[in-house]
């Protein structure tokens, strides 16, 4: 089944962290991002699978006040561990990318986490600090003050990811999304993806 | 299963296209003021029941004004009440939208508008009353951020623009409204938008699904 197909069938879901004019808050409890207070988590339960086919973070930069301050987001994955709800977070309610069909998604979904998550490998091994082995798309901005600053300065800061081959996000595991930086960063993340039984999207393979 | 490709719909003459603003003269965002307004799009697509739309392309041309203080900002924003119909209440500008054959006539299924600047609502589907929109799915955005940096001495140029053209397309079936926004805490100098998409029954556009 192609990912258009998967969509028309109401496997497609998506979401958003911020609104309207309204930001969500950088960082984690800090400005820089943290590893385990993402801004968004979307923990894959086993047995399921999600492809990634369209995420954008748009961040409204603070004012730099000194060189080499930086604004940076990130989107990566922790292929092993899956996120069962722990931490301080939003819990988010993805929409139907068909908007006939009701909100709501296999996989656990949160956002804003302003105290430590964890996630569990499904190999057995405790549950730790996320791990993000397969790092998906990044975005780093820089300030360079040039000395005493007397201009005007106009940034827009905007990472698309939005892959030709989305990779099978198969769980357990948890994709994670992260903004931040040396300044306070407030930020909007849209973030869209398809979601099934693993075996609706993959074929079997000798040995699993 | 199989489902028409947009290729295919565009060519049976399902494909429309609407501009906001023309030629060198845009439409000032915000609501009646700077700030966008939730109830006074730039633009509103309102998708009746029985019908379904794919926006495939959209693009979003701001001139922002000229910040006066740190972080003064310029955004724009495409999103979906994926409930509520416009039924052309609010002040605004009909829009006519063109096929994406040139051969056939303009028009289209859904009420398409443009530049409101008084307040309109959605109607939804599920005999709740008329309100504002609700955005409760985003589509895209872009934000600019001004630092002034001190007593300004320096000449600045900037291209604010907000593509959308993704791989998997929504289906937006109605009773549902496409909207679009920009503005910022200075007045723009103007905005522009193209949006494209398919139309069509919903019975042609999508599967059957079991309880539905």
């Amino acid at each position: 089944m192609t990912i258009d197909e998967m969509v028309a069938q109401g496997m497609g879901r998506s979401v958003v962290v911020g609104a309207f004019s309204t930001p969500g808050t950088g960082g984690g409890a800090a400005l820089i991002i943290d590893i385990d207070q993402p801004r968004l988590a979307i923990g894959v339960p086993a047995g399921n699978c999600i492809r990634p086919i369209r995420f954008e973070v748009v961040m409204q930069t603070g004012i730099s006040t000194a060189d080499g301050d930086e604004t940076e987001a990130l989107i990566a994955a922790d292929s092993l561990g899956l996120w069962t709800g722990d931490g301080t977070s939003t819990a988010e309610n993805p929409s139907n990318m068909r908007t006939d069909l009701d909100k709501g998604s296999i996989c656990r979904v949160g956002s804003i986490f302003s105290a430590d998550m964890t996630t569990t490998p499904g190999n057995g091994g405790a549950a730790a600090d996320p791990v993000l082995d397969m790092e998906l798309a990044r975005l780093v901005e820089t300030a360079d003050q040039a000395g005493t600053a007397a201009n005007a300065v106009y940034t827009i800061v905007r990472l698309l990811y939005e892959p030709k081959y989305p990779p099978y996000l198969v769980g357990p595991c948890t994709l994670l999304v992260y903004f931040g930086g040396t300044i306070a960063t407030p930020s909007f993340v849209i973030g869209q993806w398809v979601e099934g039984a693993a075996r609706d999207f993959l074929p079997a393979i000798a040995g699993l | 299963m199989s489902i028409p490709t947009i290729e295919e719909l565009i060519q049976k003459g399902w494909g429309r296209s609407v501009t906001v603003g023309a030629l060198s003269t845009g439409i000032v965002g915000g609501g009646d003021g700077t700030v966008f307004d939730q109830d006074q799009p730039e633009f509103a697509i309102g998708v009746p029941a029985g019908v379904c739309i794919r926006p495939f392309y959209a693009e979003v041309v701001v001139q922002g004004g000229v910040a006066t203080t740190d972080s003064d900002e310029t955004e724009a924003l495409i999103a979906v009440d994926s409930l509520g119909l416009w039924t052309g209440d609010g002040t605004l500008t009909n829009e006519n939208p063109s096929n994406l054959r040139t051969d056939l006539d303009k028009g289209s299924m859904c009420r398409v508008g443009s530049a409101f600047t008084g307040n309109m609502t959605t109607t939804p589907g599920n005999g709740g009353t008329a309100a504002a929109p609700v955005l409760d799915m985003e589509l895209a955005r872009i934000v600019e951020i001004n630092d002034q940096a001190g007593t300004v001495a320096s000449a600045a140029y900037r291209i604010i623009r907000l593509e959308y053209e993704p791989n998997y397309p929504l289906f937006l079936v109605g009773p549902c409204t496409l909207l679009g926004y920009w503005g910022g805490t200075r007045a723009t100098v103007g905005g522009f938008a193209v949006i494209q998409w398919v139309e069509g029954p919903v019975s042609e556009m999508l599967p059957a699904l079991a309880g539905l």
